[in-house]
């Protein structure tokens, strides 16, 4: 189901808070399940009527159990409706790292629902390449994320850093790798960093760009390119762009001044911000900041 | 078969053609010992021997397909078309499972077509495994026809080569026998023309000296 007709199935959705959790699936799946309680009902009343109230309680228990499962499937679909902006002009928060294909089909109403032997709730879906995917109640948010305040605290260190990089300060006030490090891995932020637009830049989309050459040529390979890959556990491609473009935010010449580019390097850059193996001992300047500060050492010397 | 009746032609030929006969027989000897030399030394190879199963090594060609980016059409924004231009261009990295999952962020990034381009990935991988899969069964199914053929041809030559030998085998026998049986019968017939003549030559000589009553 595409994003369009979602969005404008919740916008439409013909169910209220006061209704059935046996019913938001659908008729079919409605019937399947009415037609399970029935008959579980039966076997109950059978039971009760023989006398045998083990039995009848066991039948209970289990109905009671369904219903539970369908109470959980319900606030789950609430949920996803909240989460992917249900209603006019709701903002969808849902990380562009989740793969919400079986989601949009499900909570759609085109899933399907079954049980195990053990009465338990399978959600199957067909998926776009014909194959069918089947979920049980508690695997259905494994690989959800949901946007936080990611961004935001990023782009709250961006701030800062500018106004910083407008005062006479040599250095930040904090340690921008350890500020970048602590946001990508807490509450696993990297997926959001990795897949959503941070600052009004995509991350994937740049990191594609500056190595077009390379994956164009193969050079690179499949398992480096899946968004897993950048996992700051295990890599560091993604510290490095965010580290960067915050450093630059504090010296606008950071990244020409590091890759050896000295024309640059008096533009209002630091070159504390260089990489230190590029700078060389700097003759003692006395009183105020110079533009002698930024100048890097011509190596070639 | 023994000439019974006495006769001077036959005896003078009897006494007078045995030195002639016998270098036909020696030359006759001579030619039949090489001819037989070389025919024993004459070995049947199995012309089947070495055959090789053609199915043996052949490879897989959709082991290695690769998924064919160029399905996804990107084009309106700059920005998108050059993600289209990489993705086009990554056929080293296509088929894989990283390069559709970067195919599908892309697509919840709202890149033109990246999820026509995700599906189409998705689809061709498992197309391409479904063909491999089906290869590698038609492949196994030759390798074990070949290898049946290739057995029977090897067997086949084999039982041509004992059936030669042993046809080989009899025929030297018939020859050696026909040849012990040839030079036999001349010298018995020698012997017995000379025989008759003798025995004829003395029943004359016995008759015309006894004198008739």
């Amino acid at each position: 189901m595409s994003d369009k007709k979602i969005k404008k199935y919740f916008e439409n959705m013909p169910y209220g808070d006061d209704a059935k959790s046996s019913e938001i699936h659908g008729q079919q799946n409605q019937q399947v399940i009415n037609q399970l309680i029935t008959k579980l009902v039966q076997q109950y009343d059978a039971l009760w009527n023989s006398g045998n109230k083990e039995g009848s309680g066991q039948i209970n228990s289990l109905i009671k159990s369904i219903a539970r499962q369908l109470d959980n499937l319900r606030e789950l679909k609430k949920e996803f409706a909240i989460a992917y902006g249900g209603g006019v002009g709701g903002k969808n928060l849902f990380s562009n790292y989740t793969d919400l294909n079986w989601d949009r089909i499900f909570w759609g109403e085109g899933g399907r629902i079954t049980f195990t032997d053990q009465y338990e709730i399978i959600l199957t879906v067909l998926d776009p390449f014909g194959k069918e995917i089947s979920k049980k109640i508690e695997d259905v948010t494994e690989n959800w994320v949901i946007k936080g305040t990611e961004e935001a605290d990023y782009m709250n260190y961006h701030q800062d850093l500018i106004k910083q990089g407008q005062t006479a300060v040599k250095h930040p006030d904090f340690d921008i790798d350890w500020a970048v490090d602590n946001l990508l891995i807490n509450n696993d932020a990297w997926k959001i960093f990795v897949s959503d637009k941070i600052g009004g830049v995509y991350f994937l989309q740049e990191w594609m760009a500056a190595n077009e050459e390379a994956l164009m040529s193969g050079q690179i390979a499949d398992d480096m390119l899946h968004p897993d890959s950048f996992d700051p556990n295990n890599d560091t491609r993604l510290h490095k762009h965010y580290a960067d473009r915050l450093k630059m935010a504090f010296d606008p010449s950071y990244m020409t001044i590091k890759d050896g580019n000295t024309s640059s390097s008096n533009v209002g850059g630091r070159t504390t911000m260089a990489a230190p193996a590029k700078e060389q001992p700097k003759e003692q300047v006395q009183g105020p900041l110079s533009a002698a500060d930024n100048r890097v050492p011509d190596i070639k010397k | 078969m023994a000439n019974k009746k006495a006769s001077p032609g036959k005896f003078v030929n009897a006494m007078f053609g045995g030195a002639q006969r016998r270098r036909e027989q020696y030359a006759a000897n001579e030619d039949m010992g090489q001819k037989m030399t070389d025919w024993e030394e004459r070995k049947m190879v199995n012309p089947y021997a070495g055959v090789k199963n053609p199915y043996e090594n052949l490879e897989n060609v959709h082991e290695d397909a690769q998924v064919n980016l160029q399905q996804a059409e990107f084009q309106k924004e700059q920005s998108q078309q050059s993600m289209a231009n990489i993705m086009q261009g990554m056929q080293g990295a296509a088929g894989g499972s990283g390069v559709a999952g970067l195919a599908q962020v892309l697509a919840n990034q709202g890149v033109k077509n990246a999820q026509q381009s995700a599906v189409s990935i998705g689809q061709q991988e498992q197309q391409n495994q479904l063909r491999s899969t089906s290869e590698s069964g038609r492949l196994a199914q030759q390798r074990v026809e070949g290898e049946q053929k290739r057995d029977l041809m090897v067997r086949e030559g084999d039982r041509m080569v004992e059936q030669y030998d042993m046809k080989k085998e009899e025929a030297m026998l018939d020859y050696s026998m026909q040849r012990k049986n040839a030079s036999d019968q001349a010298i018995a017939d020698a012997q017995a023309t000379v025989d008759s003549f003798v025995s004829g030559a003395v029943n004359a000589g016995i008759s015309a000296a006894i004198p008739t009553p």
